[in-house]
C-alpha cells in the first residue's frame, strides 16, 4: 500500500501532510518540476485511506492498493 | 496524476491557475467524482469570472465562462434550451452574491433546473484581495483596512428566501462531506444552491486570516463547521449540511408553444 505524489502537479501546499491521520506524510527537501518543495511519503506508515488525494487541490495523488494498480 | 485526472482534465489547459493550497482544486476534484458515477456527457458547465470562475474549465467538457456576475443568465438560457442536460454554475462569493446577486434571487424565485455552487472564499480573490459582501464583519481586506463594518450576506439563507428548494454549505476541507451534498444538490430537479466556504491562502488567508499558510485556513473552517443540526452555533461557526430540500416544489418549465397568446 504507497501514496504516489506527481512530482509535475504538486505545488507543495503541504495539506496532504495536515491530513493524514497516520503521519505518512512530511515535508519533503527534493523540488518538483514546478520548483515547489514536495511532500515526502513514507509508505511503511501508510494505511491507503485516500484522504491525502482526496483534499489534494492539485490532483496530485494516487493511492496504490497492493496488487491492484492505482 | 490522479486517475480521475488523467480520465477528465483538459491537459493543454494544465497547471491550474489555482496558488498552492487554494481550496478551488479540492471543489474540481469533488466535481470529478460526481461525473465519474454520473456521466460526463450528460453535464453542461457555466462560469462566472474570478479564481473560482476557472474550475469546470479544467474539465474536458463544454463550458461557457461567462462574464462577471453574469454566469448564472447565461445558464437560465442554457437550462431552458437543453433540457437534457444538467447545468452546474461554478460562481465566485463576489460574482454571486456582488455583482451577480440579483440574477441569483430570480433564479431561485423561479426554480430555473441548475445547480450553482458559489465558492465563499470571504474575498475578491482573482484581483487581489479586496471585501466581497461575504467575509465576517470586522474582517480587514485591502479595501477594509480597518475592519469591514457591513455585515456579511448568508447566500443560503437568502436563496432559501428567495424560494430555492434545494439549498446546502460545506466546506473544501471536508471532501467526502463534500461530494455527497454537491451529489445531492446535482440530483435535485429545479435550482438548487450550494455554498462551498473555501481557502484563499493568497487574499483571505493574508488579509482576513492573519497568515497565508493554507493551513491556517484549513484548521479555522474545520473549527468553524458544525454539522449537527440542533446544536446552538457559537460566534464565528456555520451550519454545514443539506440545509434545506423541498422535493415537492415544480422546476420551471417554459410555456409549451401551443399555451402562446399570439
Ligand atoms: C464587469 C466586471 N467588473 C469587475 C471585474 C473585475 N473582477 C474580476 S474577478 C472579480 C471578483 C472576484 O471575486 P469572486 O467573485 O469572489 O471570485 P474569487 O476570485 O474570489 O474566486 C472582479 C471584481 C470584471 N472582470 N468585470
Ligand atoms: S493514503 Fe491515508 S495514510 Fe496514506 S498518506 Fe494518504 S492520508 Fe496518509
Ligand atoms: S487568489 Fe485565492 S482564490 Fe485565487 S487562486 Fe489564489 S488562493 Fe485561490
Ligand atoms: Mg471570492
Amino acid at each position: 500500500m504507497s501514496v504516489s505524489i506527481d512530482s509535475q502537479q504538486c505545488k507543495g501546499c503541504m495539506l496532504c501532510v495536515e491530513e493524514c491521520p497516520k503521519s505518512a506524510l512530511t515535508p519533503g527537501e527534493t523540488r518538483g518540476s514546478r520548483g515547489y518543495l514536495m511532500p515526502r511519503a513514507n509508505n511503511g506508515k501508510c494505511v491507503s485511506c485516500g484522504l491525502c488525494a482526496l483534499l489534494c487541490p492539485d490532483l496530485a495523488i494516487s493511492i496504490i492498493k497492493e496488487g491492484a494498480g492505482t | 496524476m490522479n486517475p480521475l485526472a488523467e480520465k477528465y482534465f483538459r491537459k493543454s489547459a494544465l497547471p491550474t491557475i489555482f496558488c498552492p493550497g487554494c481550496g478551488d482544486g479540492t471543489v474540481l476534484h469533488a466535481m470529478l467524482r460526481v461525473i465519474e458515477k454520473t456521466g460526463l456527457e450528460n453535464y453542461a458547465f457555466v462560469s462566472g469570472i474570478g479564481c473560482s470562475g476557472w474550475i469546470p474549465v479544467y474539465i474536458n467538457t463544454d463550458v461557457i465562462h461567462a462574464l462577471h456576475g453574469r454566469a448564472i443568465p447565461v445558464a437560465t438560457g442554457l437550462a431552458l434550451s437543453m433540457p437534457d442536460k444538467k447545468i452546474v454554475v461554478f460562481t465566485g462569493d463576489g460574482d454571486c452574491c456582488g455583482i451577480g446577486g440579483n440574477h441569483l434571487i430570480h433564479a431561485a424565485r423561479r426554480n430555473i433546473d441548475m445547480t450553482v455552487v458559489m465558492i465563499n472564499n470571504y474575498i475578491y480573490g482573482m484581483t487581489g484581495g479586496q471585501v466581497s459582501p461575504s467575509p465576517p464583519a470586522g474582517s480587514k481586506t485591502k479595501t477594509s483596512p480597518y475592519g469591514n463594518p457591513e455585515r456579511p450576506f448568508d447566500a443560503a439563507a437568502l436563496v432559501q428566501a428567495a424560494g430555492a428548494a434545494f439549498v446546502a454549505r460545506e466546506t473544501a476541507v471536508a471532501p467526502l462531506r463534500l461530494e455527497k451534498s454537491l451529489s445531492a444538490a446535482i440530483r435535485h430537479q429545479g435550482f438548487s444552491f450550494m455554498e462551498v466556504i473555501t481557502q484563499c491562502p493568497t487574499q483571505a488567508g493574508r488579509n482576513i486570516f492573519g497568515d497565508g499558510k493554507p493551513q491556517t485556513i484549513y484548521h479555522a473552517l474545520k473549527k468553524a463547521a458544525v454539522s449537527q443540526k440542533d446544536v446552538p452555533l457559537e460566534s464565528g461557526q456555520f451550519r454545514v449540511g443539506i440545509l434545506h430540500a423541498d422535493l415537492a416544489s415544480p422546476p420551471y418549465r417554459p410555456p409549451l408553444a401551443s399555451a402562446r397568446p399570439i
